[in-house]
């Protein structure tokens, strides 16, 4: 049931990311956060659900080490952001990032064997893809 | 879904995990005037704390403890 609660935060604040500042940098600097956050979630449900026996070792382990690449890509976006005051010199990080979500969501969790903790991990996935989309799209 | 529904599902998610009432605030502390540097700073900050996780979960004694 816990994971239900987590999944559903991780939705609603998908659902909220409306971006409340005129400001561009400010905007994605705030996008860059919340999309930082939703990893955070993702990644503390998955280490919840290991801990609570749904997800093999070796799972895990790999899992693990794709959440420590986004951190690394999410880094980069920021300094990206940081220095170009905006989202539009971000392209080459936010494609970076995708493509590790991609392949966590695509790939990596398909060796989680329980179903609902999979779907779980994946939903909190596909938030983390629906904010960096949003950077995407403030970006053009 | 009304306002009392709202309020209900809140009340249930907030009695969830501490880490999610962290993540609601920080939302909720985002909309308050923060300027970009702020943001990307709480950001990177954010970043050091899934990069430290990762790191624990990925130490030996860490992943082969854990049933």
């Amino acid at each position: 049931m816990k994971s239900f609660y987590h999944v559903v935060s991780v939705l609603m604040v998908s659902l909220l990311l409306t971006g409340f500042s005129c400001d561009k940098y400010a905007k994605a600097g705030q996008l860059a956060k919340d999309f930082a956050a939703t990893v955070l979630v993702a990644q503390q449900l998955e280490i919840q659900a290991y801990n609570s026996g749904y997800i093999q070792p070796v799972s895990h382990v790999v899992i693990q080490a794709k959440f420590s690449q986004v951190a690394d890509a999410g880094v980069g976006l920021d300094r990206a952001i940081n220095q170009a005051h905006n989202a539009q010199g971000a392209k080459a990080q936010i494609d970076v990032a995708a493509s590790l979500l991609s392949d966590l969501s695509n790939n990596q969790i398909t060796g989680i064997k329980d179903e609902k903790t999979r779907l779980a991990v994946q939903a909190a996935i596909v938030s983390c893809q629906s904010i960096l989309d949003n950077i995407a799209a403030f970006a053009q | 879904m009304n306002a009392s529904e709202i309020l209900k599902l809140l009340s249930l998610i907030a009695a969830a995990e501490p880490a999610i009432l962290g993540y609601i605030k920080s939302l909720l502390e985002s909309s308050q005037g923060m300027t970009g540097d702020q943001f990307l700073s709480e950001a990177d900050g954010i970043w050091a704390q899934v990069k430290a996780n990762a790191a624990q979960q990925l130490q030996p004694t860490s992943a082969s403890s854990a049933p």
